[in-house]
């Protein structure tokens, strides 16, 4: 298995700071390994997709940068912050969206909030604070109190929001964010990641989602088999070319990492 | 670590099962301390009452001749501690009650588990076992999803991800997880300890602290234990699993395989073998009913030599008496002989249980709740040394009598009712705290260090906690 230095090089930032790298990041489970040294980086006010089928290393990346894994080899960054060395301080700085959230059913959009972001170090979020940042998140009034085992998908992301905006974080990272969103609630969502990057949030989406890949991110990485097979900017790309460009990745993995497709 | 604390405190008792569970409990152990109280003031009463109609037969006697009446023997009742109540202990498999007779160490009678059915042997339904076995399984039950259930439904990611330190997140979960416990139990212990009061004449607090203490220690061994469990596996499935396993073990599966191995290490004698034993042993010795033995003959050799006599008719005092009492010192120290060794054997036993309690914090509070509410097996050995001691003392007294003040074959010789009321009736001071507890200090010692061990873990597991 090459690296993703050997086939691409890594991805550059401009002159903003950088949010998010990763520098030969390499992640092993057991024999087989799931990441290879990857090399990424995710400036200030930028979205970077990773794209990928099942099992590419996705979601694997996403755990390095939030230090739930420890790295083989190389090296987790957030803000500057080795995650490696020091976690609790990198998920801090990071706003974080899995693929399906889960909060306290038995407390409310508002208490889920201020639980949350007191366990961020926020204190004395008040009531009307978190309100607003509710509204900012775009929930709607009449669901603040209300128990959240009552809410939506969507509307659980959108807490989440709302606890980034309350972390003032200043990257973000999104697991599978849309999946199971109905079209309408989705294209809420990346309104709402766009939102936030325009403030100078950096995000890392990882998806295999297309259509949201290529409407949400500044660049696309496509990801397969733990390997960096492509890089592209998303600007002037149509969704045709990075279908095509996605599917040919695919075909060039080697049988045994289609299987696993 | 406070928001932590609030919000596992709060899931916890905002639950409806753990007040359904909370007031059954206390439900339960509210009905267990009426009875045991109930059971407890009736058996004082009965007591009393016996051990006044035991006097009032004692000094009743007609005038008889003294030896006749250590034949006729008495009664002697194990009197009940301030918390027997609480903790029965060995008491119901011991007896309480004691025949005392001249030239016969007897065994402890009334011994309500010889009468029960084999389930009574489990455990009988007081406060304590209720405490012992019952409180632990409600802690386990939640306890269990602590973590593991966060972990499933996704929240212990979201939470790790908030950027919480790990070891603040364990510490919030193990104060809230212990204050719930405490939540759980207290009101059952609030009930019992009104109760107590309403119908105790003394309350002895330095053991009801050393209870409360070695209980606290107790619960806190669980509910850390179960904890740290929560955070080590996956689904709370399999946390539930490995605790009812560990309870089922604890409670029933090592305290019988100790139980039984200690038995087989230091095993007792039957009762017809032990029987037989006293009774070849008795028969090899002085007979004072024996004129043809050839120790009595010397034992009058050894009399007439001590008087400056010849002969038997010559001396100023009662040879038969003499012989009667020569008879019960060997006896005497027969029984004493042959007793301390069961009881040796017992405490061998009792000392292997003492010291695998490292093995299950049930065994622990078991042997600390039993000490404490002096009803254990030292307890019972003191006070049966204790009888034993009143009864040679009040054979000696009536055979001295009849040494000094009968001639030997003067079978006319009487006392009258006066004679028997100048015999105290038994008293008996049972050990002091320090004493009570000398035995399991390090029983407390295990449960702290079950407590301490559940607790390390859970904090070390923080280190590792994935969501």
């Amino acid at each position: 298995m090459g690296s993703a230095t050997e086939t691409q090089g890594p991805i550059q930032s401009g002159s903003a700071p950088t949010c998010l790298r990763a520098q030969d990041l390499t992640m092993r489970h057991g024999a087989s390994t799931t990441l290879c040294t990857l090399n990424l980086e995710v400036p200030a006010g930028q979205v970077l997709s990773i794209l990928g089928p099942n099992g590419a290393g996705k979601t694997t990346t996403i755990n390095l940068f939030m230090g739930f894994f420890r790295p083989a080899s190389g090296r987790a960054e957030v803000c500057g912050i080795h995650v490696a060395e020091n976690p609790i301080e990198a998920r801090r700085l990071l706003a974080y969206i899995p693929e399906s959230v889960s909060l306290y059913g038995n407390l409310t959009g508002l208490e889920n909030l201020q639980y949350f972001a007191e366990l961020g170090g926020i204190r004395g979020l008040t009531f009307e604070a978190g309100e607003e940042l509710l509204a900012r998140a775009g929930l709607q009034e009449s669901a603040w109190h209300r128990d959240c085992s009552t809410y939506s998908k969507g509307m659980r992301q959108k807490v989440c929001v709302a606890l980034a905006l309350a972390k003032d974080a200043r990257a973000m990272l999104l697991d599978e964010p849309t999946s199971g969103l109905d079209p309408f609630a989705a294209r809420e969502f990346s309104g709402l990641v766009n939102e936030l990057a325009s403030q100078g949030v950096g995000a890392l989406v990882a998806t295999h989602d297309l259509l949201l890949a290529r409407e949400i991110s500044h660049r696309i990485l496509i990801l397969v088999g733990g390997e960096v097979k492509e890089t592209l900017p998303t600007d002037g790309l149509e969704l045709g070319e990075l279908e095509k460009v996605y599917l040919e990745a695919l075909a060039a993995a080697p049988d045994s990492e289609r299987d696993q497709l | 670590m406070k928001a932590i604390f609030k919000r596992e405190f709060i899931s916890l008792v905002a639950d409806g099962r753990f007040w359904i569970a909370c007031c059954l409990f206390t439900l339960l152990v509210g009905l267990s301390t009426a009875i045991s109280l109930k059971n407890d003031r009736a058996m004082e009463h009965l007591r009393g009452g016996a051990q006044h109609d035991l006097r009032h037969e004692w000094v009743s006697q007609t005038a008889k001749d003294p030896h006749s009446a250590a034949h006729f023997g008495t009664y002697q009742v194990k009197p009940g501690t301030s918390l027997s109540w609480f903790d029965p202990g060995l008491d119901p498999f011991l007896g309480t009650v004691n025949f005392l007779e001249a030239h016969v160490r007897s065994e402890f009678m009334l011994r309500p588990a010889r009468d029960s059915t084999s389930a009574r042997h489990l455990g009988y339904l007081s406060p304590a076992f209720l405490l012992q076995v019952i409180a632990p399984l409600l802690i386990i039950l939640f306890c269990f999803g602590s973590f593991a259930s966060d972990r499933e439904s996704g929240t212990l990611r979201l939470t790790l991800a908030s950027g919480v330190h790990p070891a603040a997140l364990v510490g919030g979960k193990i104060v809230g997880g212990l204050a719930a416990v405490f939540a759980l139990v207290l009101p059952s212990l609030g009930v019992s300890g009104i109760m107590m009061m309403r119908v105790s004449e003394e309350i002895d607090l330095a053991r009801l602290g050393l209870l409360l203490l070695g209980y606290g220690f107790y619960f806190a061994a669980i509910a850390s234990i179960t904890l740290w469990v929560s955070s080590r596996v996956l689904k709370s499935q399999s946390a539930l699993a490995i605790m009812i396993s560990f309870w089922i073990g604890m409670t029933f599966v090592v305290p019988r395989t100790i139980s039984d191995m200690a038995a087989a290490q230091h095993p007792l004698p039957s009762k017809a073998a032990f029987a037989q034993k006293i009774a070849e042993e008795t028969r090899q010795g002085i007979d004072g009913h024996d004129p043809q033995d050839a120790r009595r003959e010397e034992l009058l050799e050894r009399t007439l030599r001590e008087y400056g006599v010849q002969r038997i008719e010559e001396l100023p005092v009662n040879f038969d008496a003499i012989a009667l009492q020569a008879s019960e010192d060997y006896t005497s120290e027969l029984y004493q002989r042959e007793f301390d060794r069961v009881a040796d054997q017992l405490e061998a036993q009792a000392q292997i249980v003492r010291t695998t309690a490292v093995l299950a914090p049930f065994l622990a509070i078991r042997n600390w709740s039993m000490a404490v509410s002096e009803s254990d097996w030292a307890h019972h050995r003191r006070y049966a040394q204790a009888v034993e001691k009143y009864r040679q003392e009040l054979v000696r007294r009536l055979n001295t009598d009849m040494i000094q003040n009968s001639r030997t074959g003067d079978f006319g010789y009487v006392v009258q009712q006066d004679f028997w009321e100048s015999i105290p009736p038994m008293t008996y001071e049972g050990p002091s705290v320090r004493a009570s507890i000398e035995d399991v200090e390090s029983q407390l010692g295990l449960l702290a260090a079950w407590a301490l061990l559940g607790i390390v873990g859970c904090l070390r597991a923080s280190a590792r906690l994935r969501p």
